[in-house]
């Protein structure tokens, strides 16, 4: 989990009661390590991940990730049910839409 | 009981509400929510000769009593929209669609309309000559009369039903594009399509939408929208279909009133996906209030 500072944290309890091991990055590094959520990612071991956050922390994530994952992505919306075509992105299997066919896609489908 | 019914060339439509394009996709999306042969008819998403992806994103922003978008036309071609939208709007509305056509050069657009001319769910056309978020086409024709005059000829040269001209806002005189439309032998108008406008984050001090200006639409314009229906009413002898901020049937009886015989709601469907339905459920004692037995005898009624 990362965030700008020890204020902004939450939720790490809840990711406690689920995971093993929950490791929180701060920007100051005023809580956890200092730096983002890729300087840990890149020094541990997983089989598939799972992320959501903004579009610059997806190009890193996209840059060092060893396995399959999914991104949960986030666009602005004109309806929010697939009218619109205000939030969509193209996929190697044709266009999709953030709010309908999304907001989780696979790593191997998402044209960067 | 009062007479919802209007007139659309030789058409008769059990109610004047219709869906505007770019709001209610191929029609069988908003199906999955409610019967839609309730509506008088609707106008599907801009087509186009070849696929588009559209703009980049953002294509949205967030603006007091409405939105912006510039979506940029995505659709997947004229091709595929005969081969798979169409069939699937079958299955789901049984009345007569208005083909919403877009195009890049006046050949677009006659190739297009000329393709959709053949499908007999297609009742109308409704030629967009004022899409303003895309570059070297749209609205570049509705903004001058002669090239609207030119796009209006041909089209209407090689199509056999009603061809409605869908006019901009942004332009000097919309009453002058009007009337080049009809003297190419148009058959109706359809206006306002948005206004050109623009947000800028003050966070990162870029234009909020990709594209950097996009449409205006909603609530905020239906005062622009009026006036242009009932200029446009006072100078040209064709049916007109009003459109721009409608989102009560109110809005829709004014509108009327100003001079259209249909009208289409636009950016009220993406706020409230029921809200066609719910402006037919509500125009009957909304008509009675305002002692109106039929709502054809209203058209162009504040001239």
């Amino acid at each position: 989990m990362g965030f700008n500072s020890e204020s902004e944290v939450f939720y790490e309890e809840k990711f406690k009661e689920i995971a093993d091991q929950v490791f929180v990055t701060t920007v100051d590094g005023s809580h956890g390590t200092k730096g983002f959520v890729t300087d840990i990612l890149k020094n541990i071991s997983y089989s598939y991940f799972f992320t959501c956050g903004p579009m610059p922390m997806f190009t890193a994530i996209e840059k060092i990730a060893s396995t399959s994952g999914q991104f949960s992505f986030e666009e602005r919306m004109g309806c929010g049910f697939g009218a619109c075509m205000g939030c969509s992105c193209k996929t190697k299997y044709g266009n999709k839409r953030i709010c309908k066919d999304g907001p989780v896609l696979e790593r191997e489908e998402i044209v960067w | 009981m009062v007479d919802t019914r209007v007139t659309l060339n030789s058409t008769v439509l059990d109610n004047p509400i219709i869906p505007a394009s770019g709001t209610f996709g191929y029609g069988w999306e908003f199906a999955e929510l409610y019967d839609i042969n309730c509506l008088g008819s609707f106008s599907f998403k801009g087509t186009t000769k070849e696929p588009r992806f559209g703009n980049q994103t953002p294509r949205i922003a967030e603006c007091p009593g409405g939105m912006l978008n510039a979506v940029g036309l995505q659709n997947p071609g004229v091709e595929k929209v005969i081969s798979e939208q169409l069939p699937k709007l079958r299955k789901c509305f049984s009345k007569k669609v208005i083909a919403n056509v877009s195009g890049f050069c006046v050949e677009d657009y006659a190739y297009t309309c000329n393709k959709l001319d053949s499908q007999p769910q297609v009742g109308w056309f409704e030629v967009n000559i004022s899409c303003p978020n895309v570059h070297g086409g749209g609205m570049s024709f509705g903004t001058s009369a002669e090239s609207a005059f030119e796009v209006t000829k041909a089209v209407k040269a090689v199509t056999t039903k009603p061809v409605y001209m869908k006019l901009s806002p942004n332009v000097t005189d919309i009453v002058n594009i009007a009337k080049a439309c009809e003297e190419a032998g148009a058959d109706g108008i359809s206006l306002i399509n948005t206004l050109t406008g623009m947000r800028i984050s003050l966070k990162n001090r870029k234009p909020i939408i990709a594209n950097t200006t996009g449409g205006y639409s909603g609530d905020a314009i239906f005062p622009v929208a009026l006036r242009c229906v009932y200029q446009v009413y006072e100078a040209v002898n064709l049916p007109i279909i009003g459109m721009g901020g409608i989102s009560s049937a109110e809005d829709v009886i004014e509108m009327m009133l100003a001079g259209a015989t249909a009208v289409q709601i636009g950016a009220a469907n993406l706020i409230n996906p029921f809200i066609c339905k719910e402006i037919i459920e509500q125009l009957p004692q909304t008509m009675q209030k305002y002692n109106i037995n039929s709502l054809t005898e209203i058209i162009g009624g504040a001239h």
